[in-house]
Formats: structure tokens, C-alpha cells, sequence
């Protein structure tokens, strides 16, 4: 078993990977076919057979219906996809992905690798993350944990520039998703401020405008469109991909169609795509503005701006970003390897903070610690979980703090005066993690003994709103009058562990339980069989 | 299934513009289990192909996520999903016909024209008649209710009909316009009638228009209207009056409160012995349920209705209990109930109650102040032609009343007419000295009653009267009415004509009071003139009524209950002996006429020793487009009797090849084609109006006439393995809604063999209708 530790950012068009290499440093880790960057496109050639990455997006134009792009968008929800009559969650076909990389990955290094970190969205919800996790383990990995994406990023580049504390706006606009998040970084500290998103906007919402674009043109013209079957779709939705990356860095690309017997070019210029596209870019800039607002802060308060995702390489958002954030600085990272390579040395500095490849940043923190006023060793924010994964930290070297935010609020089902139900947000949004919130209650019914917490994630009022991700019945209260005072405690920690205290005030006799957020991962025996036993090259 | 599932199966299917999960399929709704599976299976494949295709995003999205849900719906709650379907499909049918019943009732009353063309879009939308008719009383309550509003008046509503009779003035044209600038005129006339407000203007309007339209279009009585029109003809009009153009008002059903009392079971026992067990359309309940057991298996059994014909048929009220209301009747006043124009006084055989003033309770309405609304009644009218003097009885008329009104109803009709006795007709030189020029041999005839009493609720109640002329030549007349509440179409009659119909239009909310008489006077211009009375009842509870009518109950009781308590009182006071004749009319619009008397139209309706027992009573049922319904019946004393008329759709346009006529040969390709083309209504005309319980197959020989420009009209059956008019009425009209090609001869005739397999009911069905 080796010690490797594999940092995957699992992306809704393209994946990547990244490990140390043998000079110590992160570096992304080239696929089979040598290229940095893996389609995540999945085609079932037969049943049971499935190849993955750029042979798979050959394929989907001959065969769409085995195909499946886009994945990523499917996360969390309880769908199934059907393959030759097997059925396959989202979460499987991630873990054929996930699977292809691992296979990769120990081709290219000779040996196994079992330890990976796998990022996500900032704006993923529980279900989502859940389902991440899930596809990690189906893939055979055993998952130290799960990194938003902007803070890999982050890390990425704060570990290259280490320097003083700089407040950085991440702005990761991906193939699917898209993500805003405020941090503080300085030395080996990440502190998450803010963050928002949207977990449905991304680079194919760009691809589509010119799908739509394109078709109608040729709709109009030849009273057929191509879109309305899957083959032709697919062979102008490569079309206009190719069209949409030219326009970065050519004024016009012209797209041609073929269908159904009729054949024209047309052409789009970056203006006119631009202009059908503007709403989107907008959609961006509110998030931005918005998420900036709430924390009363303004765009000068920003020094460094990280532009992460592939589609932050189109002109429109980085001018977008570069207008708005005139004072800032633009560090050159990667948008395609930067958030494989945070993860991984997130993964190194949280789980192995030993390894060699840190050597430059403990000199660079005992430099630092020589020169300024020592910087107190801050406690492992995480205490208990860290002594479960991690060796104790040696005195001397400071532990990398990384420190999220919650992105949706965490809260119960409670109860009014007249026992009808309502939300009780007990962790706000942009709560640092971790955090411990309380709220107070009251017994509902006189002599009860046991308490029901529903945890809820979102923003609402009602149990329509939001979702309830787990539940925890709290027994052995003593029972006591309806109205007692009771209170609940949250303490939520970056690995999406959430412990509920229920305490009776007057008494101070309390229970408390634990519910891992991304879901308990149980009965997986069968995908986990169904995962190893499909084929993928 | 739950309905929330069914619910999002059936916003996905209307959001990809799709019937249904079948017609999404491409498939059929019979397609067999493994096909089904497989069609879903290839959607399936397709939708995962186009799952992030912007243009299918949502709709594959459903699909992947929904699947189990729709193969559920497709195979195993297949039947449960095709349920809700027509379920569904009925209630959208509905809401569309109800939008169709709105535009067109936004154009005014509801004419014949316009209700034809309800039925057709509601046989268009495979709805059952009587659903149509109820929908249109419903409607019609609503926007009574003003709920509907018209349109708003054009803004060249300056733009004003002259009341003139020129019917170039009336189209707004010259008189030397050309035919397209005539029919320009006429449809801009046309358009702005359509937006006015008040309906009342906007119906006058159109049948002015109508008529004038009609005269002006043909170029042959153009110029004959022309003609007399530069001979400074004084004739008043040449309008022709449109005597298919009177309106119907259909009534919802009678709001319970107003319901009368129906006989109660034992009561329907007895009918049952005295009724002819013969007669299948007199029914009591009782007589249905105690029927004995349907025929064998094969034939579906006769007297069960469809679901919608049993839906059709209003609920009959419950009975009230039985209370000693008779006496309240049997002391009625009888004085007030006299019409003015009666010549012969009915003797009371009871005496008026003591000390009751009806008359002081409620002035304005002295005549139903004092009825129990639950006892309402009929006056009744003998039947008189061309009689001044009309017999009226009230609701104490006794046989040995009625024996000497008949006996003096016959002397009377044995005498010449009053009228023509007491008029100066057939004398030329009276008329020419008049300076009119037509032939003045002309003899103005009333036929029916000429004291209408009317019944009616909030809607308007059309009363048609015939007039005619007895004699010969030409006879301008015109009608006009006493009261502002009765709306005349035509106001002039077609001199020309030997007999036409007018149509006294009963507005109940322009009506004084509860109770109210309009004279209509029918004016010949040669002099003679008659009248009509309509005494039309409001058939509308108010306040005070209700408070007099349960002053005078409580009264009564306690005077019978006094009564017995002391013995004083006759025995015959305290034991009911109403004579009750229920008319059940099905669709519930049929106008009821008891020995020509019009008495309602309201669906179901009771009357209560409103009519002359012991001897026999014709009850006839009419509604425009169906055949007439008759019943001869005698009650004797005491009796009830409950009459349900079903009313049978007319064939109306029956086709009789006359000799000479060439019979063509028909295309029988396109015969079948288009039989084909709608073999679904065909198929539904079975399955929705026969049940069974062991698989048959229905089969129904037809006969169908075509005309040369292929329609179909005459429409027979032959031989059938089963027995339902409600199946024939189906087909017929919907064979009658084919087209064929045109054909080379006068005629031709098709036969043919409609049918299709009847699946028995299910335990399903049973479940989902109970």
C-alpha cells in the first residue's frame, strides 16, 4: 500500500488529476492518452464495457444514447441511467470515471494508489457531496476527504506565492458549475470568508446558447433542426465546443451543419456571441457582487483574484472580472490543473504533513516565524477528527489550517405555538467551519423522553424549502412539563460531521449524536460490485 | 396510482405537447405489454442521448428520472392511468366547450343557431348531450350570476341602427350598392351588434339585420323589394320572420329549496299497480329496481344507463315527509286565482279560511302570497282555439268543476269562432277604402291559448305563439307588447305567410314583481286584432313570501290541530288527498305542456291538484332538435303519478328519395376510409353506453342515405345483438358528422356493420365508479 495520495478534481466536462512527483512537487498527473485532462464522458460500448475520456466523446456522436456527458449535473438526484438494461446511478458513472483515472494514474506511477481527495463545488449541498463521496468509494478509493473547489484552488496558489495575508476572490466558472468565494490566505492559512454559486451555471450553458444559436439559424433556413435527434445534436454540439473555444482568441468561427441533406455554415462572431450570452456573464457578476455585498465589502477590497475553470479562459468573464476588479492583482494559476494540484497538496498537508514535498514550506514558515513575531501554533480546529486520520502533529511545525464556510444554512424542524412546523436556521450561511451554534427550545409535549432532530440544509421556512439531510432521534431525556427549556447545539466541522447536543437547561443533563452529512454509505456492496465488474479503458 | 403521480405524468405529457404517455410512445393504447416495455426503453435511450441537448434538457431529464413511475403507468396501472386519462380528457372537453358556450353567449342570447352550434362542438368533443345541456343551464345561471361580462362597446358605438323599416337604412347602405357593398355593410353592422352591451338591443338588432340580410342578398327579392319600394309601397316591411329563430332558455336544474314534493315510495308502490308495466317510459324507482334480473349475459341489460345518462338525470328531490298540506290548498282563497279574462266563474267548494287576509299580507302579489312554495301550482287552462274566453281553474277545481267546463268547452267549440263572428272580414271594400292594396280576405287566427301561464326561474322563457292566416292574401301585422319585460321577435309578421311563430321572450328580471301579466296584442291591418295574456310566476322565493307562506302553514296547523283536538273540523281537512303529476324531463331543458298548456321547463317539475283529474290529460314534452315526447294519462283523485321523458335527438333531416331520382353508386373505398377515420367514435358510442358482464361482440346493422353533396342523412338501423337507443342516438349522430366525396347521382346507400367488442365491467371500474 502505498502512501500516495491522488487530488482529482472531478470537473462536469473535463477531470484531472494530480500528485507529487519525484522533484517533490504537486504536478498534475497526464492520462493515458498523455493529455493533462480527462474528458468526463462515459460510452458504453457493450454491456457491462465502457470506455472513458476522449475515446468516449468520439463515441458519443455515433451512439449518444450509451453515452453520457455531464454527469456531474445528475449528482444527487435519485436517478437511473439505463446501459444495455443495467441500471447506473450518477454516482456509478462518476466512479467509471473516477475508476479510469485511478487506472491511469497507477500505469503511469507502476504501483496502487488507494488514497485520494476529491473536490467539489463550494455550492454542492449535502446530497451532492454525498453522492461525490459515494462515487470515491464505488472507484475504490478510500476518500480522506472532500475539498471545495476554490479552495483548492486557493491552495494551489498560496502554497506557490507564500506570502503575507492577502484577502483572494476565487472565481471558478467550470464546465457545470460555477462558484464566487471570498478567502483569506496567508502562510499556510485558508480561511473561507464567504462563498456563493451555482451549481447550474457553467461553460455548457455558454455551449448551449450556440447550440440554440446555430440551429435556429439553420432551423430557419432549411426547416430542419438538428437538434430534434440525438446523433445530430451531439456532432454540432462538438461543433459549436470547438466554435466556442476558437472565439477566445479569434473574432469569428464558423460552424458547419449538415443535416438531414442540407448544408450551411454559419458563422458566429465573438461580438454576436457575446451578445447572446450576456445574461449569463451578468448572472456571474451579480453572484460576485452580491456575495460581496453581504460580507460589506466592495470589489477594492480584493487584492487577488483567481480566475479557476475552464471558462474563465473566454474573454467576456475575464474582462468581466478584470473590469470590476480594477485594483486587483491576476496571478497566472492554471484554470484546468490548478484545482487537481490544491487538492493534492491539501490532501498532503492535512493527512501527511511530513512528506518531503512540504520541505519548502516548513522552510519557508521557519524563515517566516525567524524574521516576524512567531506565530502561536493555532490548535487543530478539528481536533478529534484529525487525531482519527492524521499522526499528531510534531511540536514545532504549525498544522495547515484550512477553514471553510458553510454554503447553505444548517437548521431543524421545529415546532410554533401551535405545533405547526417551521425551520429553525441554527448555522447561518458563510458560518467559518467549524462552528458550534445553539438554539433554544422548549418541550412540546409534556413527559416526553425522546426528541427527534431533523437537520435541514438550505434557506426556508417551511420543510417544502429546504431539504432534511438526516435525522437524529435523541433519547433517554428525563421527562419533564411541555415547555421546559431544552437546548440544541450544532457543531459542524469541515468534514461534514455534525454533532447535535440536546441539553435540558435546567437540569444540564444532556445526549448528544453525530451524523456525518455526506450520508452514512451503507448497502454499497452492490454498486461497489456493479462498479469493478464494468470494464473501463 | 397516486394522483400526484398521475398529476406529474400529466404535466410532462402536456408540457411535450402529447395526449398522453402513448402518443409520447408513438404507440397505440392496446399495444401489448412487450411492446410497450421496448417503445419505453428506445425513449428512454433517446433520452439520455439528449439529456443535456438545451432544447430537450427538461423533458429527458423527466424521463431518466421518472421512468419507473411511467413504465407503472404504462403496464402495471395501466388501466388506472387510461382511467384518469378520460377522466381528464372529459373535464378539459368540458372547460372547452364551457369557453365555447361563453363566446358564444357573449354574442348575445342563446339562439337555436347558437345552441347547435354548442351541440356540434360538444359532439365534436365526444361529450354526452345531456352534459352539454347542463353545462349551458350552468353557464347561463353564471352569467346571470354576472359572472360573464360582455365585451366592451366599440368605440364607434354612435354608429346606430335606424328604426326604420328601409332595409337599406337598416343594413346602412344606398339602395343602388352593389351586392359587396351590401354584404360589407350588413357585416360591419353585423360586427358592432356583436359588441354591444345590452343583449336586449344587440338581439333586436341582429333580427332586423338578419331579415334585412335576407331580403337584400337573394337579387330576385332584391328587386321585388325594390320594386315596391319605388312604388312608395306602404307596406311596412317585407321582412320574412325567421321561424327558426326563437330562443330557448335553459334552466339549471330547480335549487332544492324550491323543489316540489315528489311522491313519496309508497305512493310510487301504488303508481307502479296502476301504471301499464308495458310502458317503458313511465318509471318509477321502484319500478326499476324491482325488476327482475337482466337478460341472459350476451345481451347487455336494457335498463341500464350509461354513466353520463345517469349523471343527466337530476336526482329526484327527496320527498318531504308527508304533511297534511293539502288542506292549505283546498282553502285557497279562489277568487284571486280568477284570471280577468274569465268568462265563467269556478263555485269554491271550500270555504276560505277565517280570518287569513292574503291579500293584506302581500299586496303586490296577491295571488301566490299565500301558496306554500313546496305547493306552488299550475293554473290550468282548458283547451280553447280561437276562444276569447279562456278557462281557468284553480287549485281547488273539482271533477265536478271540470265536468262542466268540458261540458261547456263543448259548446263552445261547436259555435262558429267568436273572433271571425265579431270582425268585418272577407269584405273587400272595407279594406280598399282603407287604401291598402293587398287582398283583404285575409283572417288573423291565434292558435293555442291566449292566457299563457308561465312558470320560470332567473332566465328567460321563451313563449311561442302561433299565428296564422284563415283567410287568403296578404296580412301585415304587427305584435306588440304591453309590458317592457316580454321581448317580441318578429314585431312584424311576414304579410305573406300562412302561419308563423312568434316569440314572446319572458325576461323574469324586468318583471314588477313575482307575478306579473303582459298583454301581447297581435294587430292585423285590416283591423283585426287579439290578444295574448302571458301571467308569468317567478318561480323566486322572496323574504317576505316565505315569511307569509309559513304564517299561513303554522296557521293552518294549528287550525287543524285545533280542529281535530275539537272534533269541529271535516274529516277529509286532515288526510292528504293531493293529486300529484311528476314530468321528469331528460335533457332537463324540454318545455312541458299539459294538454297544450305550457307549465314549465325546468327539468323536473310537480303540480299539485293543478289539473283535471279523471279525465285523460296529454302531456307532451317538446325541445328544439328532439322528437316530442307524449303521454296520454288520467288520474283519478288522490293519485300520483311520476312521468320520466326521455327525450329521443330528431333525425331531423331524414331523407325520403323522391321518384325520379337517380340512386349513384358510392365509393366504397372512401366509405370505409372514412368510417375509419372515425371508427374511435364509433367504438366509444358502444363501449361508453353498454355494460356487461361477459365479453360480446356489439354489432349494429346501419343504413345511411347520402346526398349528392355527401352528407349523410337519413340514417336506420337493422338487425342488432343488442338493444340501446342511446347507442343508436350515438351513431346517428355521428355518422351523420361524415363527409363523403361528392357523388355523380341524387342519392346512394351505404350499409354497413358497426360494432366492436365489449370488455365486461371490471372490479376496477367498479372501484373507480362506484
Amino acid at each position: 500500500m502505498s502512501d500516495v495520495i491522488l487530488g482529482i478534481d472531478l470537473g462536469t466536462t473535463f477531470s484531472a488529476m494530480a500528485v507529487v512527483d519525484q522533484f517533490g512537487k504537486s504536478t498534475v498527473l497526464p492520462n493515458a492518452d498523455g493529455h493533462p485532462t480527462t474528458p468526463s464522458v462515459v460510452h458504453f460500448y457493450e454491456q457491462g464495457s465502457c470506455v472513458v475520456g476522449e475515446e468516449a466523446v468520439k463515441s458519443v456522436v455515433a451512439d449518444p444514447g450509451n453515452s453520457i456527458r455531464f454527469v456531474k449535473r445528475l449528482m444527487g438526484e435519485d436517478i437511473k441511467l439505463d446501459f444495455y438494461g443495467d441500471e447506473y446511478t450518477p454516482q456509478a458513472i462518476s466512479a467509471l470515471i473516477l475508476k479510469k483515472l485511478k487506472a491511469d494514474a497507477e500505469e503511469a506511477l507502476g504501483h496502487p494508489i488507494e488514497k485520494a481527495v476529491i473536490t467539489v463545488p463550494a455550492y454542492f449541498n449535502s446530497a451532492q457531496r454525498s453522492a461525490t463521496a459515494e462515487a470515491g468509494r464505488l472507484a475504490g478509493f478510500d476518500v480522506l476527504s472532500m475539498i471545495n473547489e476554490p479552495t483548492a484552488a486557493a491552495i494551489a496558489h498560496g502554497l506557490e506565492k507564500f506570502g503575507a495575508e492577502r484577502r483572494v476572490l476565487v472565481f471558478d466558472l467550470g464546465g457545470g458549475t460555477f462558484d464566487v468565494t471570498i478567502m483569506d490566505i496567508g502562510g499556510i492559512t485558508f480561511k473561507t470568508i464567504a462563498s456563493d454559486g451555482n451549481a447550474e451555471l457553467g461553460g455548457k450553458d455558454w455551449d448551449d446558447r450556440l447550440v440554440n444559436h446555430v440551429a435556429e439559424a439553420f432551423a430557419a433556413k432549411h426547416d430542419a433542426d438538428p437538434r430534434d435527434e440525438p446523433q445530430p445534436y451531439q456532432e454540432l454540439y462538438e461543433r459549436c465546443l470547438a466554435a466556442k473555444i476558437a472565439l477566445s482568441s479569434k473574432p469569428k468561427a464558423v460552424i458547419p451543419v449538415n443535416y438531414k441533406g442540407s448544408r450551411e455554415a454559419i458563422t458566429v462572431t465573438r461580438d454576436e456571441f457575446e451578445a447572446m450570452t450576456q445574461d449569463l456573464v451578468q448572472q456571474c457578476e451579480e453572484t460576485a457582487n452580491l456575495l460581496l455585498a453581504a460580507q460589506d465589502m466592495s470589489w477594492d477590497d480584493v487584492d487577488e483574484v483567481l480566475l479557476v475553470g475552464g471558462s474563465t479562459k473566454m474573454p467576456m468573464i475575464r474582462g468581466m472580472v478584470e473590469r470590476l476588479a480594477s485594483k486587483a492583482t491576476f496571478p497566472g494559476v492554471s484554470p484546468d490543473e490548478g484545482v487537481a494540484v490544491g487538492a493534492n497538496l491539501a490532501g498532503v498537508l492535512r493527512h501527511q504533513p511530513k512528506h518531503p514535498a512540504l520541505k519548502s514550506v516548513r522552510q519557508a514558515l521557519k524563515e517566516r516565524a525567524k524574521g516576524k513575531a512567531p506565530k502561536p501554533p493555532e490548535p487543530p480546529p478539528d481536533a478529534t477528527e484529525a487525531a482519527t486520520v492524521s499522526p499528531p502533529t510534531p511540536p514545532g511545525i504549525p498544522n495547515v489550517d484550512i477553514q471553510d464556510s458553510c454554503t447553505h444554512p444548517l437548521g431543524v424542524v421545529a415546532l410554533d405555538a401551535d405545533l405547526n412546523e417551521m425551520i429553525v436556521t441554527l448555522i447561518d450561511k458563510s458560518t467559518p467551519v467549524p462552528c458550534e451554534c445553539q438554539g433554544r427550545f422548549a418541550y412540546a409535549y409534556d413527559g416526553m423522553t425522546a426528541v427527534q432532530v431533523e437537520v435541514t440544509e438550505g434557506q426556508g421556512t417551511n420543510r417544502d424549502e429546504v431539504f432534511v439531510v438526516g435525522q437524529i432521534v435523541l433519547e433517554d431525556l428525563p421527562p419533564r412539563p411541555r415547555g421546559t427549556p431544552i437546548d440544541v447545539v450544532y457543531r459542524y466541522n469541515v468534514n461534514q460531521i455534525l454533532e447535535v447536543d440536546v441539553v435540558d437547561v435546567e437540569t444540564q443533563s444532556s445526549c448528544s449524536a453525530r451524523l456525518h452529512l455526506l450520508g452514512e454509505l451503507l448497502d454499497l456492496e452492490a454498486a461497489e460490485d456493479q462498479v469493478s465488474e464494468t470494464q473501463v479503458r | 396510482m397516486e394522483p400526484q403521480a398521475l398529476d406529474d405524468i400529466h404535466r410532462f405529457t402536456a408540457s411535450v405537447e402529447h395526449e398522453d404517455l402513448f402518443s409520447y410512445l408513438g404507440v397505440e393504447r392496446d399495444t401489448e405489454k412487450n411492446a410497450l416495455i421496448h417503445a419505453l426503453r428506445v425513449r428512454r435511450s433517446w433520452a439520455q442521448g439528449q439529456q443535456a441537448n438545451p432544447k430537450f434538457r427538461t423533458e429527458a431529464l423527466w424521463l431518466i428520472k421518472n421512468i419507473e413511475l411511467v413504465k407503472d403507468a404504462l403496464t402495471t396501472n395501466q388501466r388506472a392511468y387510461i382511467y384518469d386519462l378520460e377522466q381528464r380528457e372529459e373535464r378539459r372537453n368540458l372547460e372547452t366547450l364551457s369557453m365555447f358556450i361563453k363566446g358564444t353567449l357573449a354574442d348575445g342570447d342563446l339562439t337555436v343557431r347558437g345552441e347547435e352550434a354548442i351541440q356540434q362542438q360538444g359532439e365534436a368533443l365526444g361529450l354526452p348531450e345531456s352534459v352539454v345541456i347542463r353545462r349551458i343551464g350552468e353557464i347561463l345561471a353564471e352569467r346571470d350570476a354576472g359572472t360573464i361580462r360582455s365585451p366592451d362597446p366599440p368605440p364607434d358605438a354612435a354608429v346606430e341602427v335606424p328604426d326604420t323599416d328601409d332595409l337599406y337604412a337598416i343594413l346602412g347602405a344606398s339602395p343602388d350598392a352593389t351586392e359587396q357593398e351590401l354584404e360589407d355593410a350588413y357585416r360591419k353592422r353585423y360586427r358592432w351588434a356583436r359588441q354591444l352591451r345590452d343583449t336586449d338591443k344587440s338581439s333586436r338588432v341582429y333580427s332586423l339585420l338578419d331579415e334585412a340580410w335576407r331580403v337584400l342578398q337573394d337579387p330576385a327579392r332584391r328587386a321585388e323589394y325594390d320594386n315596391a319600394r319605388t312604388r312608395n309601397d306602404a307596406r311596412p316591411s317585407s321582412v320574412e320572420p325567421n321561424d327558426g329563430a326563437s330562443r330557448v332558455g335553459f334552466l339549471p336544474p330547480p335549487p332544492p329549496t324550491n323543489a316540489l314534493s315528489l311522491p313519496t315510495p309508497s305512493v310510487e308502490k301504488h303508481l307502479a299497480s296502476v301504471l301499464n308495466p308495458d310502458e317503458p317510459v313511465i318509471a318509477t324507482s321502484i319500478d326499476s329496481r324491482d325488476r327482475p334480473a337482466p337478460p341472459p349475459p350476451t345481451v347487455p341489460p336494457l335498463g341500464e344507463r350509461t354513466l353520463e345518462a345517469a349523471e343527466a338525470n337530476p336526482t329526484p328531490p327527496e320527498s318531504d315527509e308527508e304533511r297534511p298540506r293539502g288542506p292549505i290548498v283546498e282553502d285557497q282563497p279562489i277568487e284571486p286565482l280568477l284570471d280577468p279574462l274569465v268568462d265563467l266563474e269556478v263555485p269554491a267548494r271550500s270555504e276560505p279560511l277565517a280570518g287569513l287576509d292574503l291579500q293584506e299580507l302581500e299586496p303586490k302579489n296577491p295571488v301566490f302570497a299565500g301558496f306554500n312554495l313546496d305547493d306552488l301550482d299550475m293554473g290550468f287552462n282548458a283547451p280553447s282555439d280561437g276562444d276569447e274566453a279562456v278557462l281557468s281553474l284553480g287549485p281547488s277545481a273539482t271533477s265536478t268543476a271540470v265536468d262542466a267546463l268540458d261540458g261547456l268547452d263543448g259548446d263552445l267549440m261547436d259555435k262558429p269562432g267568436l273572433a271571425s263572428d265579431g270582425l268585418n272580414i272577407g269584405d273587400p271594400d272595407d279594406a280598399l277604402s282603407a287604401g291598402q292594396i293587398y287582398n283583404n280576405l285575409a283572417e288573423l287566427r291565434v292558435e293555442g291559448p291566449r292566457l299563457i301561464r308561465i312558470r320560470t326561474g332567473n332566465h328567460p322563457f321563451p313563449v311561442r305563439i302561433t299565428v296564422a292566416n284563415a283567410g287568403a292574401g296578404s296580412m301585415p301585422t304587427t305584435v306588440r307588447c304591453d309590458a317592457p319585460w316580454v321581448q317580441i321577435s318578429p314585431p312584424f309578421l311576414d304579410p305573406d305567410r300562412q302561419r308563423q311563430t312568434i316569440e314572446a321572450l319572458v325576461e323574469p328580471d324586468g318583471m314588477p314583481g313575482n307575478a306579473a301579466k303582459a298583454t301581447l296584442t297581435i294587430e292585423a291591418e285590416h283591423g283585426e286584432t287579439e290578444t295574448v295574456v302571458i301571467d308569468a310566476l317567478k318561480y323566486v322565493v322572496s323574504p317576505l313570501t316565505m315569511l307569509v307562506s309559513a304564517t299561513v302553514t303554522l296557521i293552518v296547523f294549528l287550525l287543524i290541530a285545533a280542529g281535530h283536538f275539537l272534533g269541529m273540523l271535516g274529516s277529509d281537512i286532515g288526510t292528504p288527498t293531493n293529486t300529484i303529476l311528476a314530468v321528469s324531463v331528460n335533457p332537463p331543458a324540454g318545455e312541458v305542456y299539459i294538454n297544450d298548456e305550457l307549465v314549465g321547463n325546468q327539468g323536473t317539475l310537480s303540480l299539485v291538484d293543478s289539473f283535471p283529474t279523471d279525465t285523460p290529460l296529454q302531456v307532451r314534452v317538446e325541445l328544439d332538435g328532439f322528437e316530442p315526447f307524449l303521454r296520454e294519462v288520467t288520474l283519478k283523485r288522490g293519485e300520483s303519478l311520476r312521468i320520466e321523458a326521455d327525450l329521443v335527438l330528431r333525425d331531423a333531416v331524414a331523407f325520403v328519395p323522391e321518384p325520379g331520382m337517380v340512386e349513384a353508386e358510392l365509393d366504397t373505398d372512401a366509405v370505409d376510409a372514412a368510417l375509419a377515420a372515425r371508427k374511435e367514435h364509433f367504438d366509444n358510442c358502444f363501449t361508453r353506453n353498454l355494460r356487461t358482464n361477459t365479453p360480446f361482440g356489439a354489432e349494429i346493422e346501419v343504413t345511411c342515405t347520402v346526398t349528392n353533396r355527401g352528407f349523410i342523412h337519413g340514417v336506420s338501423f337493422g338487425a342488432a345483438n343488442f338493444r340501446s337507443p342511446a347507442v343508436q342516438a350515438c351513431l346517428r349522430r355521428q355518422l351523420r358528422a361524415l363527409k363523403l366525396p361528392l357523388i355523380p347521382g341524387d342519392y346512394a346507400r351505404f350499409e354497413r356493420v358497426l360494432g366492436v367488442d365489449i370488455q365486461p365491467r371490471t372490479a376496477l371500474n367498479d372501484e373507480i365508479n362506484p
